[in-house]
């Protein structure tokens, strides 16, 4: 059987699919924002999940496609068993893990300091999971935060 | 996200509101690049600030470089709870001087 899940349209579709520009990033935000309100997420988390957002819609825009640009699609989905918000970003541009990408030296000094990375480390931070898989030439990594109840 | 900019002879002090994400973290820093001319005291005033994301991160960093790099100070003034946490997360509140 399967699990309960609920699944969020963006307006009547199924997903959101969007150029992948940074400048597109608004409409990704206030649709992220909405479902996190609707799901009552607390301010300090509903920032989380809009800065791994943020993050991971950012770095799909600059490598994937390289000189040229293509599509981004993502998928909302809340599992109310396991309490989980489940964002899904696919696109199907080159392969790239970013979970394998290293993590930033925090201890270094400033004009050593690379910011590169550090957009990944934050998001592995700031959720509770992080899954990436490569399916039929896409890249599909899933951000996952749990919705905590007031006494957790 | 707005910037107010105040500058008084060489010191110069940034208002920030909103979120520096990864569309308002350009803006900033073009605005900062235009208010730069003969700044050697930057204040950064993030007290209305939402959130912050690398990108923003990536903006304070430099502005914090290139104020060393002319001998100059910055400092980062009313930072919040959330942004403190991100800043400790990052390692940026041993890095930057925050007041």
């Amino acid at each position: 059987m399967e699990r309960p899940v609920r699944h969020f349209q963006f307006d009547g579709e199924a997903q959101l699919v969007i150029e992948a520009v940074r400048d597109n990033f608004p409409v990704l935000r206030e649709w992220i924002a909405g479902i996190a309100d609707e799901l009552q997420f607390q301010a300090r988390e509903k920032k989380q999940i809009l800065i791994a957002c943020d993050e991971i819609f950012t770095n799909i825009s600059i490598y994937a496609y390289g000189e040229n640009t293509g599509k981004v699609t993502v998928q909302a989905d809340y599992f109310p068993a396991e309490q989980e918000l489940h964002i899904v970003f696919s696109d199907n541009g080159i392969a790239f893990d970013p979970l394998k990408s290293e993590a930033p030296d925090i201890q270094s000094s400033l004009a050593e300091r690379k910011v590169g990375g550090l957009g990944l480390f934050m998001v592995k931070k700031m959720m509770d999971a992080v899954t990436y898989t490569r399916q039929n030439d896409c890249n599909i990594l899933t951000l996952i935060k749990k919705l905590k109840t007031e006494n957790q | 996200m707005k910037a107010v900019f105040d500058k008084n002879a060489n010191s110069l002090t940034v208002s920030v509101e909103g979120s520096i994400d990864t569309v308002t973290a350009p803006e900033l820093d073009s605005q900062l690049q235009a208010n730069w001319e003969g700044i050697t005291e930057l204040i950064m005033d993030l007290a209305a600030v939402d959130y912050i994301s690398s990108a923003g991160l990536r903006v304070i960093l430099m502005a914090n470089q290139q104020m060393e790099d002319c001998d100059g100070s910055m400092t980062v003034r009313n930072v919040n709870d959330d942004i403190k946490e991100i800043f400790e997360m990052t390692g940026f509140d041993s890095l930057l001087n925050l007041e």
